[in-house]
């Protein structure tokens, strides 16, 4: 039995992408041979794949490697010896950080129990045998952050973090997990919301001299002078951004990063693209 | 340089067996072969290079941690593909949930403008196109999320349809008739914009 042009043009694109059978291929080819109007559509088909793929092919930037790297095995290693497979790493590195100065301030023989307190507090969870992190480890929940401390962060730390990041959502399959194959993880952990910095109490002023550089995603930064600045950054004049402004959590929103680079220190230059922002903490916390 | 060269000879499936043992540097060799491939499609999928960068890496850093996952059902090309091909999907829907342009970043509200001010931020217009480019986007753009993720799988890569089949979840059937769809919608696109 024949088919007709419209069961016919079903197949169209099998036949352009060498999908059909032999025998399929010659049914079409047949009909072809003498019906214009579906050779015409056919030809319109193969124009869209050539137009296509005249294009320019899209490579990966020159640092993609650099910049992935940087994200799986960042060179500022705190917790030495242990591999930390996780996109969350800068997280990590962050308590590390926070730990570091503590033990380096309680050595200095100015113990404070906010310090004490937040080393402990902020301990990563431990990478186990194999190296990598376990979805399981990622989601052990970390300790809440001791209350004193809680009043140098604002909110926007828990609140906005739950909705802005959407690394969540993509961790989610969007059809349905095929059993033969590795499907990226789900995560209800929301353990990446609980940033354990509370950089804003312990101060970009006092952060340590060895570590002036921290990394947010593919941004790097620079400690100068008790700012953080991002690489590029040459004096510009940077328009203030407010923690705990209206501005500052509608970026957190939009920007899940943002939470981050606001947590490297009390003030942090970073890039918008074409405009530098200075986050700056409000006067009446900035001492906590 | 040896070890370099060692690692090329081997096999997908080879690298990431030792990747699995502990191995890094066979985990950058898989990178080596898969970032442009995955990067592009990304790119064509979501017509952002600051997303697509975004998302590519990510797809790697999942492929990373998951690797102890992977046992060899699929190829690891379909592997990386449909991590990558899941990241892009969300993303463009985390991007639509906040209906905000795809090229949504913080500038917009950082100059304080609309939907229209992330207009000069679109990759795709910032670099003055060609008008044939810029239909060819336009039209892209405008197709369904479902289809364009084929037909950039399909026409921008090559992947069989078995793969697509796998990437974006569906049957093969379903692949080839979202790329009929596909095609045919693009070409009554271009020819509304003069290009066909
Ligand atoms: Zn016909």
């Amino acid at each position: 039995m024949m088919r007709s042009c419209d069961t016919m043009r079903e197949d169209f694109s099998a036949l352009l992408d060498g999908e059909l059978t032999p025998f399929e291929q010659a049914e079409i080819e047949a009909h072809l041979s003498e019906c214009s109007e579906c050779l015409r559509i056919l030809g319109g088909m193969k124009k869209v794949d050539d137009l296509y793929r005249a294009l320019e092919p899209a490579v990966a930037p020159g640092d993609f490697e650099e910049r992935l790297k940087q994200r799986l095995r960042p060179k500022v290693r705190l917790f030495t010896g242990r591999r930390m497979a996780t996109r969350r790493i800068w997280l990590l590195a962050a308590a590390g950080l926070i730990a570091v100065l503590s033990l380096f301030l309680m050595r200095m023989q100015t113990p404070s129990p906010d310090h004490m307190q937040l080393t402990r507090a902020q301990e990563p969870p431990t990478a186990p045998k194999g190296g990598l992190m376990t979805e399981a480890e990622m989601a052990r929940p970390m300790p809440p952050p001791p209350a004193p401390l809680a009043v140098a962060e604002p909110a926007a730390t828990a609140d906005t973090h739950t909705e802005a990041l959407p690394e969540q959502a993509a961790a989610a399959p969007a059809s349905p997990p095929r059993a033969d194959m590795p499907q990226p993880e789900v995560h209800g952990d929301g353990v990446a919301m609980q940033y354990p910095v509370r950089t804003s109490a312990l101060g970009g002023a006092r952060a340590p001299q060895k570590m002036p550089i921290q990394h947010v995603g593919p941004r790097a930064f620079t400690l100068v002078e008790g700012v953080w600045r991002e690489e590029g950054y040459a004096g510009e004049p940077a328009t203030p951004l407010l923690r705990q402004s209206e501005e500052f959590h509608a970026l957190c929103e939009r920007h899940p990063d943002l939470p981050a680079i606001a947590a490297l220190g009390p003030t942090v230059i970073f890039r918008l693209e074409e405009t530098w922002r200075q986050i700056e903490t409000p006067a009446d916390t900035a001492g906590h | 340089m040896v070890l370099l060269k060692e690692a090329r000879s081997r096999s997908d499936a080879d690298l990431v067996e030792q990747c699995q043992a502990g191995d890094d540097a066979a985990f950058d060799e898989l990178v080596r072969r898969y970032k442009d491939r995955i990067y592009g499609v990304v790119f064509r999928f979501l017509g952002n290079r600051d997303d697509a960068l975004d998302v590519a890496q990510e797809a790697f850093v999942r492929a990373y941690r998951g690797i102890h996952g992977y046992a060899g059902q699929a190829s690891v090309s379909t592997w990386f593909f449909t991590i990558a091909a899941n990241l892009a999907r969300n993303r463009l829907r985390d991007q639509h949930r906040k209906g905000r342009d795809k090229s949504a970043s913080l500038e917009a509200t950082a100059d304080g403008g609309s939907g229209i001010a992330t207009t000069r931020e679109t990759p795709r217009s910032l670099a003055q196109r060609r008008e044939l480019e810029e239909s060819l986007d336009a039209c892209l753009d405008a197709l369904p999320e479902a289809q364009r993720l084929v037909f950039v799988l399909r026409v921008f890569d090559g992947l069989r349809y078995e793969e697509i089949a796998a990437c974006a979840g569906c049957a093969e059937g379903t692949v080839k008739s979202r790329l009929n769809q596909a095609r045919r919608r693009l070409g009554d696109c271009l020819k509304a914009r003069g290009v066909m």
